[in-house]
């Protein structure tokens, strides 16, 4: 430990009139609360809320019964943005098994310019409370994916959505230690730093669909 | 950044004066408030998760120094490297020092406040690295060579005018501004800043939690500009205050809850993000260098003391917000990094009480700021307990001094001040007349300007209370 931690961790000791343990900080923290923390409630179905919130962010979403079944909804979404049908691929398994059409351009190469325009990632999970994607970094899962492209479309299979935000780290903890990072990620980015007024795609994605599997 | 809190009263004079400024906050006006009311009512119990907030917070000041070394025992387990600072001149060294040996020429920003509470942007630039500052609002202020007015929306302050007025300087070398609509300018931001996020070496973000049990940094914007930030560059600095820390991610995930609603009305902000170290050997991307600056600055003197509870504040912004005084007349004429209700408790801890004479007594306590504060700070209170000290250390000089004076003389002979009060409020209701508000008011002038003084009812609180419990009585 260095000099300064030392300094300050002594001085919030004095603050503290002694400072504590971790067995102590321990107990005191499980005897906090009785209950889970008041969390948001809703009626809908899972699929339906998750659907529902994603659109109050300005995302949109469009069920598909397989794989079979994404390329047709991902050309209709391509179709009405005026968007060529160049695509980046995040490199996992289920953004590869898709039947994608011969004539598109595919690519599986990693971004790191500017110039790229459609970004297909897989969700680890979705998060029907707040219609968040949550996307966990490693080999499958490049960062800078979810933040490059002008409209990021993002495979979910429908068993992979989850209630409320804190069922995410179990799922993600018994998979092994925590990722680098994990951008939960809730609809295009935005700004109102221009007279309070909401614009959609200030550094992120301008657009965000998502195809729901199942 | 220099503190000009000691000028505050010239400041808001200006600051009501000016009148593209005055624009500016009519325009922001009740936006963040419509929509955090809307968000709290759709909330099944807003109220017990203020409390639950409340109490992790507490909980986690009273256990502060094992929770810090928590944090950062985990974030060396995941290959970060964590500096601790006494003070804003220790930061600024130790981030100056991360910056060379990464051979950095540029450097983009997040929006930090505490990297506002150091000026870390002069010192880099007085290193001689570009630095860039990647929040719309942020960038849009760097270009105008001003801090922030509030700590959400640093530019809350600024019309479209000026800001096309600055793009077209900066972006295009013209002094001819054309007047541009909102997506427009977005859109030219967007641009510009995607080359700086490419051409970054250094990421400097701030936090928004520090999760001691997995050595978590939590970070939320809505324009995805700290991911941009702390994915692209080979190395990534997080620059938090002590008092960031909470236990556990379900801790961090209530706090969250209150803090998007709170803020802007959200029920999550757009980019949630959480960072457990540096880059694994089979990542694609991410930062390979990771740091974290863990700065004191005066926190660990507040956890002493009788302003702990003000420690717990998560930056919402609400307090700001809900103020009649901010309200009128902008962050700036606060004159340091932390404007409003909670500035003007945080500013005398860190520039000196005296130095900030008028900041506790710019306040009209009418408690809106408590009753909307996430972890239920009681800033009125605070800033009351701030005008006792300015009155018990000789700060309050003249006649307000002489007359706090004469009013606790009188205060303490009832015998004395029952008949007094009672003429006074006699007095006062003449004056008022039929409309029950007085145009001018004979010892103080300046109060009428520009409002009416209410003048009461004309009988003291005591006389009517008396007067009721007789006719209860019959």
């Amino acid at each position: 430990m260095t000099e300064s931690a030392r300094k300050i961790l002594d001085a919030v000791r004095r603050a503290l009139g002694g400072g504590s343990e971790p067995a102590a900080a321990d107990a005191a923290h499980a005897g906090l609360f009785d209950g889970a923390a008041p969390r948001p409630v809703w009626s809908e179905d899972r699929v339906e809320r998750f659907a529902a919130q994603l659109q109050r962010v300005a995302g949109s979403c469009a069920r598909v019964p397989d794989l079979a079944a994404v390329p047709a909804a991902v050309a209709r979404f391509l179709q009405a943005e005026d968007v060529a049908p160049e695509l980046v691929l995040a490199p996992h398994p289920l953004a590869r098994a898709v039947p994608w059409p011969e004539r598109w351009r595919v690519s599986t190469q990693p971004i790191r310019s500017a110039a790229c325009a459609v970004g297909v990632a897989v969700a680890e999970c979705g998060i029907a409370e707040t219609g968040s994607l949550v996307f966990p970094s490693g080999p499958q899962h490049p960062t800078l994916l979810n933040l490059l492209p002008d409209d990021l479309l993002v495979l979910l299979p429908r068993a992979d959505l989850v209630d409320h935000m804190e069922d995410v780290w179990p799922r993600l903890q018994a998979k092994g230690p925590l990722p680098r990072t994990v951008n939960f990620i809730t609809g295009p980015s935005r700004t109102a730093d221009v007279e309070q007024t909401i614009q959609i795609g200030a550094h992120g994605a301008r657009r965000l669909h998502v195809l729901l599997i199942g | 950044m220099k503190s000009t809190a000691h000028r505050f009263k010239a400041q808001a004079t200006a600051a009501l004066a000016n009148a593209e400024l005055q624009r500016a906050l009519h325009k922001a006006g009740g936006g963040f408030v419509d929509k955090r009311r809307a968000a709290v009512a759709a909330f099944p119990d807003f109220e017990g998760l203020r409390e639950r907030g409340k109490r992790i917070k507490d909980h986690t000041l009273c256990h502060l120094d094992v929770y810090l070394a928590r944090f950062a025992a985990q974030v060396e387990a995941n290959g970060g490297k964590v500096h601790w600072a006494e003070d804003g001149e220790a930061a600024r060294r130790i981030i100056l020092d991360i910056c060379r040996r990464a051979r950095a020429r540029s450097v983009t920003k997040a929006k930090t406040m505490v990297g506002e509470e150091i000026g870390i942007n002069d010192a880099l630039e007085a290193g001689g690295f570009e630095v860039v500052e990647t929040d719309l609002g942020e960038y849009i202020i760097q270009l105008a060579k001003e801090p922030p007015s509030h700590i959400i929306a640093p530019a809350i302050h600024k019309t479209r005018e000026q800001i096309s007025a600055l793009f077209d300087q900066h972006h295009h070398g013209s002094h001819t501004p054309r007047l541009r609509e909102v997506p427009e300018l977005v859109d030219e931001a967007r641009q510009v800043l995607r080359n700086k996020f490419l051409g970054a070496d250094v990421g400097i973000t701030g936090a928004n939690f520090l999760v001691a049990d997995t050595g978590t940094v939590v970070l939320v914007t809505n324009e995805g500009n700290a991911d941009l930030s702390l994915t692209l560059p080979d190395t990534h600095i997080v620059l938090a205050g002590i008092e960031k820390v909470v236990p556990t991610l379900a801790d961090a995930t209530t706090l969250l809850r209150l803090l998007a609603r709170s803020a802007t009305g959200q029920e999550i902000s757009t980019y949630t993000t959480f960072v457990t170290g540096a880059r694994r050997p089979d990542e694609p991307d991410g930062p390979s260098d990771y740091h974290v600056v863990l700065l004191d600055n005066g926190r660990s003197r507040m956890l002493a003391d009788e302003f702990r509870e003000m420690l717990r504040c998560i930056r919402c912004g609400a307090c700001l917000n809900h103020c009649p005084v901010y309200s009128a007349i902008g962050g700036h004429a606060y004159g340091w990094v932390y404007p409003g209700p909670m500035g003007s408790v945080l500013t005398p801890q860190f520039v000196g009480l005296d130095a900030a004479y008028d900041l506790p007594n710019a306040c009209t306590l009418n408690g809106r700021c408590q009753s909307v504060c996430p972890v239920k700070i009681p800033l009125p209170s605070l800033l009351r307990r701030l005008r006792e000290r300015q009155f018990e250390r000789g700060h309050t000089k003249g006649a307000a001094r002489w007359a706090l004076r004469a009013w606790a003389w009188l205060a303490q002979r009832p015998r004395l001040y029952r008949p007094l009060a009672g003429s006074a409020v006699r007095l006062l209701a003449l004056l008022g007349g039929k409309r029950g508000r007085a145009r001018r008011l004979p010892l103080d002038p300046g109060w009428t300007v520009s409002r009416d003084f209410p003048t009461g009812a004309g009988s003291t609180f005591q006389a009517q209370w008396h007067k009721r419990r007789k006719q209860g009585d019959d």
